[in-house]
């Protein structure tokens, strides 16, 4: 099986997506400082 | 971008994963721990002088390098301390949400510009330094490229490729870092100083400061405006480290020192920092989204994802910022040597100098709008 490698910018890029969609779906509340 | 998750099957990725989470977790924990000191100092404090010294930057650093330096941490917190840039990573994505396409390509093209110029100036000043103090010569590239362009990822990008030896790549590695956190001290108290303006200061500290995490820092350390011109001018350089890198790569097989570069643009796109396109993807999403109104309502969500991301990309950085001390040791720094030392201060010593001269004379283009 050929070994397939994921960066972890694109680990990066796939949880600060993910985060902001949930943020827009409103399933995460808002985020305070 | 030097750490590669495998994936070879779910397990494989479940236990990659787990492996990170004690790192991972110290950095949270010290993170918060920084915003919490930072509440009680500030509750306690009542001279204003006083106060607008307390950062939770700053005590998230020392913290991490109090705990590093003095503790042996156990090996657990290894593989996720190694990933700390995750988080930095992610909020530079998050970033992005606040800035507009259109500001985005004007600041972008002036960013660029002045990257040319800063990368060029350093690689020529470090190589004719290295002579000078006879530098293996491909000690001397690292630490040009890291210098010139982004610190140490830079250089962990172009060892394989100009077939460093190992100790060339720590070597140079560790000069970048002493000088990091040099500049954490050194850049905050000559921009207040010369009493630079926020976005200024910005732009000075992501172009002339090494390392990502570091320049960043050493922005915020100044103020939030300026931590986010640091993180766009950091920015164009990392954008531009693939070229460069290819630079040196073909100079090397060239003379016969390395191998050939094999298709330029699948090495270009292997060696292009991704992080930077999901900033570009985040800023046409919410360009798009704000331009679009599909009702009041949707339109006031967005704004509110925007403040959101706005929060979040404090607490990632805030994250990254216990990283950088937690990753700091002063014991592996003095293990450099004093040749690459001295070639890396001179170095950075000319280049904050002419990269300042450079943004103070270029000072009215930079739109402020970040």
């Amino acid at each position: 099986m050929k070994k397939r490698e994921i960066s972890l910018d694109w680990w990066a890029v796939m949880v600060a997506f993910s985060v902001t969609l949930l943020v827009l779906m409103q399933v995460i509340p808002q985020v305070k400082w | 971008m030097a750490e590669i998750v495998e994936t070879r099957g779910a397990s494989a990725t479940f236990y990659t994963l787990l492996r990170l989470l004690p790192g991972l977790a110290l950095l949270l924990v010290v993170g918060l721990a920084a915003r919490v000191i930072e509440g009680a100092l500030l509750s306690v404090v009542e001279a204003a002088w006083l106060e607008a010294m307390i950062s939770n930057v700053i005590i998230a650093i020392v913290l991490g390098l109090l705990i590093n330096n003095l503790v042996r941490l156990p090996a657990i917190f290894e593989p996720g301390l190694a990933v700390y840039e995750f988080f930095l990573k992610i909020g530079v994505i998050f970033l992005g949400a606040r800035v507009l396409l259109s500001d985005l390509l004007q600041l972008g093209a002036i960013g660029l510009g002045m990257v040319v110029v800063e990368i060029s100036f350093s690689i020529v000043f470090v190589l004719f330094f290295a002579r000078l103090f006879k530098l293996p010569q491909k000690m001397a590239s690292l630490i040009s490229i890291g210098v010139g362009i982004c610190g140490v990822s830079a250089i962990i990008a172009a060892a394989p490729a100009i077939k460093a030896r190992r100790e060339e790549s720590s070597y140079a590695i560790a000069v970048i870092l002493v000088f990091g956190a040099g500049a954490l001290v050194v850049y905050p108290l000559v921009g207040h100083l010369l009493g630079m303006p926020e976005h200024l200061f910005g732009v000075w500290a992501g172009l002339a400061v090494d390392n990502t995490a570091e320049a960043v820092a050493t922005g915020a350390i100044f103020s939030d405006t300026a931590a986010r011109y640091a993180t766009f001018a950091k920015m164009c350089r990392n954008a531009l480290m693939a070229f460069v890198v290819l630079g040196f790569a073909v100079v090397y097989a060239r003379r016969g020192q390395a191998d050939t570069v094999g298709h330029k643009g699948s090495f270009l796109w292997q060696k292009f920092p991704k992080f930077v396109l999901g900033f570009v993807a985040m800023s046409v999403l919410f360009t798009l989204l704000s331009a679009i109104h599909f009702s009041p309502e949707m339109a006031s969500r967005v704004t509110s994802t925007q403040a959101s991301l706005k929060n979040l990309y404090k607490w990632a950085f805030l994250f990254t910022f216990a990283g950088v001390g937690l990753r700091t040791s002063f014991k592996e720094m003095a293990g450099a040597g004093w040749r690459p030392l001295v070639v890396g201060l001179a170095t950075e010593a000319a280049v904050a100098f002419f990269t300042i001269l450079m943004v103070l004379a270029a000072g009215s283009l930079i739109p402020q709008v970040l």
